[in-house]
């Protein structure tokens, strides 16, 4: 069922009503929820396929996570932790400065997340490089790269939006009243920060 | 219990919680394995618990208008495309008191103005919302919204254009605890 449409006030009376959001959610909010919903189904898809690996080749692999004889560069990945939960921190800034009208700081708070997350994608890229086993040496190689890979990907298309994003702030498009991008776009950076949470204390610590 | 990635904020939140909650499990897994099973489920637990706790505490939704408290009726008119008499009948259904109309018809809504029209012209304080598909869910969210202290069916003139469709009123009794008049059946109060 939708509501399409809503006649307010005795001034519009003579034309068709204007447009209701019965589900009391903007469609925009909506559309990021359902499109959150099914990359947690996407990524739940790959986890499930990663514990299966692992529990299942957990005795072939003498109970060794990772395999010997590969290691897995925890403390790199935890300096990407860190940056993108700072670039967490700086999206929040960004939004809440928006809200307040101060917009230099949503400007600072969006170039300082792109910034973060660029450094993200990149230190992850040479880690690749550098890891000393490719996708198809084994079952654990397929799945690590196949989960930090699908990670990867959101973390670019999350670039993508945070540009799009950033060039409308400083084309002046948002202001205290009119700041919905920004918040979608949080919504969605907030998102792709847990799932790396979830991806680094599930592949590279525990 | 609010959604927790609806708004920028709730979604940091979920990453503050996120860092913590797996921040905990992973310490207690490098201390001993076991331990980290212990958090995880002690969390988990604990969570689920907290959440389900939460939704309880919650306050009720604000009591909706109604008659005995406002004075005034609240008069939720589900519109087919031809209704011939609905101010009278709302008027008879007043009684004296005034009269808050929401009308629910369909989309698109062209007719739905040309009605607001007249009720409004008749000095009727009406509002409207024009549906698409299935009119029973999209007038559970009305009646949410607007309380009504009655629903008033005025079907269409027959055939394909007879929204709200046959058995309506029956469906829309079963659903609502709100009583739920049809102009089809109920001639005695039709004007």
């Amino acid at each position: 069922m939708s509501a399409a449409a809503e006649a307010h006030g005795h001034g519009h009376a003579g034309h068709p009503p204007t447009p209701h959001y019965s589900s009391r959610v903007s469609p925009a909010t909506l559309g990021i929820l359902l499109f959150i919903g099914s990359e947690i189904m996407l990524f739940g898809s790959f986890f499930t396929v990663y514990f299966f690996i692992r529990v299942v080749n957990s005795a072939f692999w003498g109970g060794h996570w990772p395999p010997s004889p590969y290691q897995l560069p925890a403390f790199v990945a935890g300096v990407n932790t860190l940056l993108l939960v700072t670039s967490s921190f700086s999206m929040h800034w960004a939004d809440t400065s928006i809200k307040k009208g101060n917009r230099a700081g949503m400007q600072a708070g969006l170039v300082l997340t792109f910034a973060l997350g660029l450094s993200f994608l990149l230190i992850q890229l040479i880690e690749y490089s550098r890891i000393g086993f490719n996708t198809s040496d084994t079952a654990f190689a397929a799945t690590f790269f196949g989960l930090t890979g699908l990670h990867g990907a959101h973390v670019f298309i999350g670039l993508t939006i945070l540009m799009v994003m950033t060039i409308r702030a400083f084309r002046g498009h948002f202001s205290a009243e009119h700041h919905h991008g920004i918040e979608l776009a949080g919504i969605y950076w907030h998102f792709v920060d847990v799932m790396w949470i979830v991806v680094y204390f599930t592949v590279y610590i525990i | 219990m609010n959604n927790p990635l609806r708004s920028e904020r709730d979604a940091f939140r979920m990453v503050l919680l996120a860092i913590a909650y797996f921040g905990l499990i992973a310490i207690g897994s490098k201390i001993e394995r076991w331990l980290g099973l212990a958090v995880f489920v002690v969390l988990t637990v604990g969570g689920v618990a907290w959440v389900l706790g939460r939704r309880r505490r919650e306050p009720a939704a604000p009591a909706a208008p109604s008659a005995e408290r406002s004075g005034d009726l609240r008069i939720l008119v589900v519109a087919g495309r031809g209704v011939p008499g609905l101010e009278g009948t709302l008027r008879e259904l007043a009684g004296g008191r005034r009269a808050i109309v929401q009308v629910v018809g369909p989309a698109p809504g062209g007719e739905l103005a040309e009605k607001l029209v007249a009720l409004r012209a008749a000095g009727l304080d009406a509002t409207g919302e024009a549906v698409e598909g299935d009119p029973l869910p999209a007038l559970a969210d009305v009646v949410g919204r607007f309380a009504p202290d009655e629903i008033l069916i005025a079907p269409g003139g027959g055939g394909p254009a007879d929204w709200p469709g046959p058995g309506f009123a029956e469906r829309a009794r079963a659903r609502f605890d709100v009583p739920v008049l049809d102009m089809g059946e109920d001639t005695d109060v039709t004007a």
